[in-house]
């Protein structure tokens, strides 16, 4: 008797509740987008955000009842700045839970493997390269820090390769050493700077200080598309939390994973750290809690991840900018200040095995 | 009726050969034993027959399909392996682990249907772990995980099933009852089954037939009474023992003598 109970009561997947997590989280970050936006040095009433927001949508028709300003405030410096934190703290938190998953460590964050690391040495060099400030719209460097930051995974991963095999152990101790030698270049490139120090080491605490729609042309499809690709191999990342011998004899193609799932991981944290800098603690922190709340399951872990990351980001940066108006606080300073209690807390309150 | 036949295997890790000039037959129905000392490639076989380790040498038969040509997939589909104590992951709760079995027949991004949780339910009462459904793996003990990897290997639906020291971590309560049920599956269900086991007396009792590895090679094939003896075991182990039969089924027994006497003391 009590064993039929068990069995019906016996739901491995939680499919509902999951499911139901993800549509609420879906309506909050649509909400913490529009209070994110309406929020700032000058407060603007939530109709008005909405009505703007609408009246950009084709096809929708809303009388223009405001004042140019506002529009330009909206839509020009804040909406910019708020999708730009939302698809990054989307991306570190994903790509954080997929190496977790491939390195099978809780430690690991977006960061590991050099990526940091390559980044910071060429946002340093994009900042030492005298170009006239007309050429900065076009964020000489951002695109020094994307291009070190996968040059350097890329020799990472060459020099981790052991035949055709990539041991995970091996790729953790070339990325370490690999970005101990990048960080002195570049923290000898940053004492030496002189003038541009101020920018440059406020870079690396990471932030969106100069927004515009660009950045969010290029970041959006990448992460986008970055993302939802990684939550295809969520069955293929469960199965692979046992060694990956096991992983193998349960069907993985165990190699091919681990490349496809490093690259695209990389990818999407290389192009959010090219506009937002080093923002630590979202990466390593958010699927943590994710798992806490929600369980080990990286079908739901990974989507999960990305809205959360994405919220948390939001949010941040909303207190970055509004705490101590007219100066902005590093994102990398709010994240670890907020994230790290609220983190703390999830943990007490549940004991049992996490990772 | 499945097969899997070894023809002249060689497999190694780097420039060290393990194994050389395997040549054997797996078939539906029987239980086949590898025994030998610590060291003599018995996990390495099992490596190399799932790919996990590349084969250096020689080719390796599923139904006659050289397993090159096979994908991990449709490997995995035929062919189950019970890991020598098993890492599990320990979030996951015992019934999720067992659940992970169906991987290889789930299509992409198909959830786990009523059915795959009836397959894995029964897989676990087989194996006495039902119990277990909510626990994590991390609370659980070195014999209940031992019997949650067979449970997995069980829910894999294999035709092979390839077993690794399947009972190191038992008592000796358990020892039996894994290598009965193996045993039925086997006769039953006309699975083929290839056991690594260390105990030369389960050995005797349970397999169909017994290969003695030694130094990466064939020492001796045949049936328990073949190759269980003293002269066999004084070689391959180098251990002294005394052989004797079994009171009840006349099976060869391997028997330790201690140096403490006729009395015991």
């Amino acid at each position: 008797m009590e064993e039929e109970k068990k069995i019906i009561t016996l739901n491995p997947v939680k499919w509902k509740g999951r499911v139901i997590s993800i549509a609420c989280l879906l309506v909050c970050l649509l909400v913490f987008i529009v209070f994110a936006v309406s929020s700032g040095s000058s407060s603007i009433p939530f109709a008005t955000t909405i009505s703007i927001i609408l009246s950009k949508i084709p096809f929708i028709s809303i009388p223009e009842t405001w004042q140019g300003t506002v529009e330009t405030v909206i839509l020009n410096i804040r909406m910019p700045r708020v999708i730009l934190a939302g698809v990054t703290g989307a991306a570190l938190a994903v790509a954080g839970a997929t190496y977790q998953g491939l390195f099978r460590n809780p430690l690991a964050d977006p960061y590991l493997i050099g990526v940091s690391q390559g980044a910071a040495l060429g946002a340093v060099i994009g900042f030492l390269i005298p170009i006239s400030s007309s050429f900065w719209s076009l964020n000489l460097v951002s695109i020094f820090a994307f291009i070190g930051g996968l040059g350097a995974v890329f020799l990472v991963y060459s020099l981790g390769k052991v035949g055709k095999s990539l041991p995970m152990t091996t790729l953790i101790l070339a990325g370490v050493a690999l970005g101990a030698f990048l960080s002195a270049i570049t923290s000898y490139l940053l004492i030496t700077s002189g003038e541009s120090f101020r920018g440059m080491s406020s870079w690396l605490l990471g932030g969106f200080s100069s927004p515009k729609w660009i950045h969010v042309w290029i970041t959006v499809p990448i992460i986008t598309l970055g993302s939802l690709f990684i939550c295809l191999y969520g069955r293929s990342l469960n199965v692979m939390q046992f060694d990956e011998e096991q992983a193998q004899q349960l069907g993985i193609n165990v190699e091919r994973t681990k490349r496809i799932l490093l690259v695209v991981a990389t990818l999407i944290t290389a192009a959010a750290v090219s506009f937002g800098g080093i923002i630590g603690f979202v990466g390593i922190i958010i699927p943590h809690a994710v798992r806490l709340i929600w369980g080990p399951d990286f079908r739901f872990l990974l989507p999960l991840s990305i809205l959360c990351g994405s919220i948390f980001l939001i949010l941040a940066d909303l207190l970055a900018r509004t705490v101590m108006p007219p100066t902005e606080i590093p994102l990398g300073i709010v994240t670890a200040f907020f994230g790290a209690p609220f983190f703390l807390y999830l943990l007490r309150r549940k004991k049992k095995a996490v990772f | 009726m499945q097969k899997l036949s070894l023809k002249n295997v060689t497999l190694g890790y780097g420039e060290t050969i393990v194994l050389s000039g395997i040549d054997m037959d797996i078939l539906s129905g029987e239980l086949l034993g590898i025994v030998g000392p610590n060291g003599c490639g018995k996990s390495t076989l099992i490596k190399g027959i799932t790919r996990v380790i590349p084969l250096k040498g020689g080719d390796i038969f599923l139904n006659d399909r050289s397993i090159a040509g096979i994908s991990q997939n449709d490997i995995a589909r035929t062919v189950a392996v019970v890991p020598q104590s098993a890492s599990l992951p320990e979030a996951f709760t015992a019934f999720e682990i067992v659940l992970m079995g169906r991987t290889p027949h789930m299509k992409f991004l198909e959830y786990e249907g009523p059915k795959d949780i009836d397959i894995a339910v029964k897989a676990m009462k087989m194996t006495d772990t039902f119990h277990l459904v909510e626990r994590r793996a991390g609370e659980l003990s070195g014999g209940e995980k031992q019997r949650l990897t067979i449970a997995r290997a069980l829910a894999q639906q294999p035709k092979i099933i390839l077993l690794d020291e399947p009972t190191s971590h038992l008592d000796i309560n358990y020892q039996i009852e894994t290598l009965e049920l193996i045993s039925v599956l086997c006769k039953k269900e006309g699975l083929a089954v290839l056991a690594a086991l260390h105990d030369l007396n389960l050995a005797a009792q349970y397999c169909d037939r017994i290969i003695m590895l030694n130094k990466g090679r064939i020492f001796n094939e045949g049936t328990p009474y073949e190759v269980v003896t003293a002269v066999n075991v004084k070689q391959v182990y180098g251990a002294d023992v005394c052989i004797s039969s079994h009171p009840v089924n006349r099976l060869p027994v391997t028997l330790v003598t201690g140096n403490r006497g006729h009395n015991g003391n």
